[in-house]
């Protein structure tokens, strides 16, 4: 690891993973947790909106290969979670440094570059970097916390969206994504409780569906917030509508940052 | 007061004159996972003011957010079994019916239970400092999304796996096994539904230090990757990649008093244990070559590898040497490393929680230190809720994990009985199931001398083989000729005492050569690391069972005499100067291009195979570089 980059990335966001592949040169992406585009993949949202967006190099390639194993159509992504090995393997292909497990702990910028400190496993550590790209979630306007239901007899008619709730079937895999709207202070232990509350209290054909995984991370629903000081960029992967979308924005944004 | 932080990996110790404490805790649970849930509901439960620190945003670890939905063994008895029956109310009622336990179940039932006893829950949130007053803890630096505060407590409770916070701290600690310093190989879990029920699917992925961040990075994105070309179960549909990456091995804090291996066969254990951890020294990977000696006598020589055994821990385990108010619950306990694989279960896990929250809980009432809570106050408290519990003593006993045993009702366990009378012990040698008989010989040493080298010239062959493994085990050079011809023949019988990882009868003999210093033995040995046929011929054609690892693409039987001939080579040279130029000579020839790879595996880089074939040549840099 060096201790000057041109460009840091915070967060190993499908935004993050597409202006490391853009730049690649003298760029470190960090991560606080130990997964790559979690903001869909690991909240179980497949995203909306496709075919909108020209896509172009990394968000291209990442295409083609999901195009070639049958889990992406005109309509979009249709199986989110199975695309996870694609997006690692890809990754693993590229020489962008990415630091897992790492906690932003300070961002100070010095009127030249900026200070970084890091925490991980090896502690406190200082990295400078001359701009950096934060594609966290901020400026949540709304969340959910999302889950993946099974039946054993898939009945679709069932579901219907309601304001706080909505559903998007995949009758490919024979599961239904839950989206149940919380506030947006709920912790996780807070939104888990009216997850498991909402649907333990189900009825009629809805018993037929269970709950076969709750997502670990929540579905931020976030103002597309560019901005900019001292040279950091703000642009949240989840402000997007869909993977392919945030990654053209991660490339996208490494083109304005040239010019 | 002074405040102890990690800074570019060095520990350093800094004195503060004052400290903003924004909150105050009785305990503090550094890592919600396998022992950590439990050491916070149990401390709540027990009326203490409790937070619990977790990096992810659930409770659980390895049993939720690991993906790992199975027991493996371990003791029955204690709290966590309660949290398990609640969390089994819940399927399928909410959640789909899964194979063994449900994540999303349990990590609600763990969260409902800490919150409901009182504690607090910091998710995404990480220990970056340790406050001390002398050698006591009195706080620590927290990072939470919303920045960092510093808040105090009475006893803090590192169950982080690592014993990252004990690292922070200072406290010594161990790493690895002693040849290389490698721990078991880590694996990346994908859960995924097939017909209605959530599975999780893993394979071991290799060797990586985790507290290196880069390793641990580039780890986690290569094992995740090689799900891609593994070929899915049919009709099952992915849900994730386990948020957290399967480790099974990492640091050990040294405490007031450590758990070993030499010490258990020795039958010298404490007559004080807090609970019984039960399990079989379960190995991951092959490369048994590189193990101690101690765990090579017991798994190689007596080929007792998957036995169980009933280790009793003891209260000093918890205790990081030399501090107070400062636990450590979990894998990173006062183990040396060979007892470690076995007292590493997510059941007895999960009680180290539970007899952490319990010594906290009499120190703060009690106004003692740590290590001088009474055994008499601590015991009946554990046996309230059954996590002592001295039925779970069980002993030596040839055990079979759940799953095998629902599909095969007819196996059943069977406990060992050492053996003393050489009658018995002969019957038991004259078969293809020696182990018990062999490993009895150790214990009894000089008494069964005698009666084995007579053995030594019986025409019955298991019978002489055997008692050249048990001479040879007790140090008695007699056994060398019949142990040589093993070898010469490189014979690929596999003994059957176990129900995995059964040692060739020619690999136990150059083991043996190797730990007796056999001069004579050398040309052999250097034979068969330089051999360009691999062994083929016998490498897929055993007759005995227990070949799963050997395939088209990895020849493990030739793995087996490659790794052991190279580590006896290499011992016999740290013994006779003279030799070290012509053992080095074959070393080198044998390590100088790729072909050694190609005999064993046809693997690339990221398969397990593969790392302990590379493992191999660094062993021998290590070791032969000074030579």
């Amino acid at each position: 690891m060096l201790s000057k980059y041109d460009l840091l990335i915070i967060g190993a966001t499908f935004t993050g993973m597409g202006a490391a592949f853009a730049k690649k040169e003298n760029t470190l992406v960090v991560e606080r947790c130990s997964l790559i585009g979690y903001e869909f993949i690991d909240c179980f949202n497949p995203g909306y909106g496709y075919g909108c967006t020209l896509l172009t190099g990394f968000a291209k390639n990442f295409a083609d290969e999901l195009t070639a194993a049958k889990l992406l159509t005109k309509e979009g992504i249709t199986n989110i979670a199975a695309t996870a090995p694609i997006l690692y393997s890809l990754v693993k292909d590229s020489s962008i440094p990415v630091m897992l497990n790492t906690d932003v702990a300070e961002v100070t910028h010095n009127g030249v570059e900026f200070s970084v400190k890091i925490f991980n496993s090896q502690g406190f550590s200082e990295i400078r970097a001359d701009m950096i790209l934060d594609t966290r979630s901020c400026n949540v306007v709304s969340k959910t916390i999302n889950a993946v239901l099974n039946s054993d007899k898939p009945d679709f008619s069932c579901f219907t969206n309601s304001g706080s709730v909505s559903y998007i079937c995949c009758p490919l895999t024979g599961s239904t994504i839950l989206k149940l709207c919380v506030d947006k202070n709920d912790d996780f232990p807070v939104a888990r409780k009216k997850l498991h509350g909402f649907w333990e209290k189900r009825k009629g054909i809805l018993k037929e569906w269970t709950i076969s995984s709750v997502a670990n991370c929540f579905d931020y629903n976030c103002r597309p917030a560019v901005s900019e000081k001292d040279g950091a960029i703000l642009l949240p992967s989840c402000a997007y509508r869909n993977p392919l979308e945030a990654l053209q924005a991660g490339i996208n944004s490494i083109s304005r940052m040239e010019k | 007061m002074v405040l102890s932080q990690k800074i570019n990996g060095d520990t350093i110790h800094k004195k503060v004159s004052h400290v903003d404490f924004s909150d105050s805790y009785d305990v503090i649970v550094a890592g919600l996972g396998t022992a950590g849930s439990l050491a916070a509901v149990c401390s709540a439960r027990a009326g203490l003011r409790v937070a619990g620190v977790e990096r992810l945003t659930c409770m659980g670890g390895i049993g939720t957010a690991g993906g790992i939905m199975a027991y493996y063994f371990g003791s029955k008895g204690g709290f966590y079994e309660e949290i398990d029956r609640m969390s089994k109310n819940h399927t399928p009622s909410v959640y789909t019916k899964p194979v063994h336990m449900s994540i999303d179940a349990k990590k609600y039932v763990l969260e409902d239970s800490a919150l409901g006893f009182g504690a607090d829950i910091k998710y995404e949130s990480t220990v970056t400092g340790v406050y001390f007053e002398g050698k006591t803890v009195k706080g620590i630096n927290l990072l939470t999304p919303h920045g960092t505060k510093a808040i105090a407590c009475k006893v803090l409770i590192d169950c982080t796996g690592d014993a990252y916070v004990c690292d922070i701290a200072g406290c010594s600690s161990r790493w690895g096994r002693d040849i290389d310093g490698r721990t078991q190989p880590f694996t990346s879990v994908r859960v995924h539904t097939r017909n209605g029920i959530v599975r999780g699917t893993n394979f071991d992925s290799g060797y990586m230090k985790q507290c290196d961040p880069q390793q641990l990075s580039s780890g986690i994105i290569i094992s995740h990757a090689a799900h891609l070309n593994r070929k899915g179960d049919k009709g099952s549909h992915p849900l994730y990649f386990a948020p957290l990456i399967g480790v099974r091995e990492g640091r050990r804090v040294e405490g007031e008093e450590t758990v070993t291996l030499p010490e258990f066969f020795d039958d010298k254990m404490t007559k004080q244990p807090v609970f019984y951890a039960y399990a079989d020294l379960d190995k991951h990977g092959l490369d048994f070559a590189l193990d101690s000696e101690i765990l090579q006598d017991w798994a190689i020589a007596s080929n007792l590898g998957a036995v169980n055994i009933s280790i009793p821990i003891p209260m000093g385990s918890f205790i990081p040497k030399g501090y107070d108010g400062l636990l450590v619950a979990g894998r990173c306990m006062s183990f040396d490393r060979d007892i470690s694989s076995c007292v590493r279960m997510m059941r007895d896990m999960q009680k180290t929680g539970e007899v952490a929250a319990a010594i906290a809980d009499i120190s703060i009432k009690t106004g003692c230190a740590l290590r001088d809570v009474p055994y008499g106050d601590l015991l009946p408290r554990l046996k309230e809720t059954g996590c002592f519990d001295e039925s779970n003593n069980k002993g030596y006993v040839f055990d079979i994990p759940t799953w095998i045993r629902l599909k095969n009702p007819e196996l059943k366990e069977k406990k060992i009985t050492w053996l003393t009378d050489a009658d018995a012990i002969k019957a038991e040698l004259a078969t293809l199931t020696p182990g018990a008989a062999i490993w009895s010989c150790r214990r009894l040493g000089e008494n069964i001398r005698q009666a084995l080298c007579e053995w030594l010239g019986s025409t019955d062959e298991n019978l002489r083989k055997h008692s050249a493994f048990a001479l040879a085990l007790i140090g008695d050079r007699v056994a060398l000729p019949v142990l040589r011809s093993m070898i010469r023949t490189r014979e690929d019988v596999i003994l059957q005492d176990c129900r995995k990882n059964n040692q060739m009868r020619g690999v136990m003999a150059i083991y043996l050569a190797g730990k007796l210093c056999d001069k004579e033995i050398i040309n052999d040995l250097i034979d068969i690391i330089l051999d360009s046929d691999g062994q083929k011929k016998s490498a897929h054609t055993n007759a005995y069972a227990e070949l799963k690892h050997n395939s088209e693409e990895y020849n493990n039987i030739y793995f087996q005499f490659f790794s052991f001939s190279l580590i006896a080579l290499i011992s016999i040279g740290n013994t006779y100067q003279g030799l070290r130029a012509k053992i080095k000579k074959a070393i080198t020839a044998a390590f100088e291009d790729e072909r050694y790879i190609d005999r064993i595996t046809s693997k690339k880089n990221v398969f397990l195979e593969y790392d302990m074939i590379i493992n191999l040549r660094k062993v021998v840099e290590r070791e032969t570089t000074n030579w």
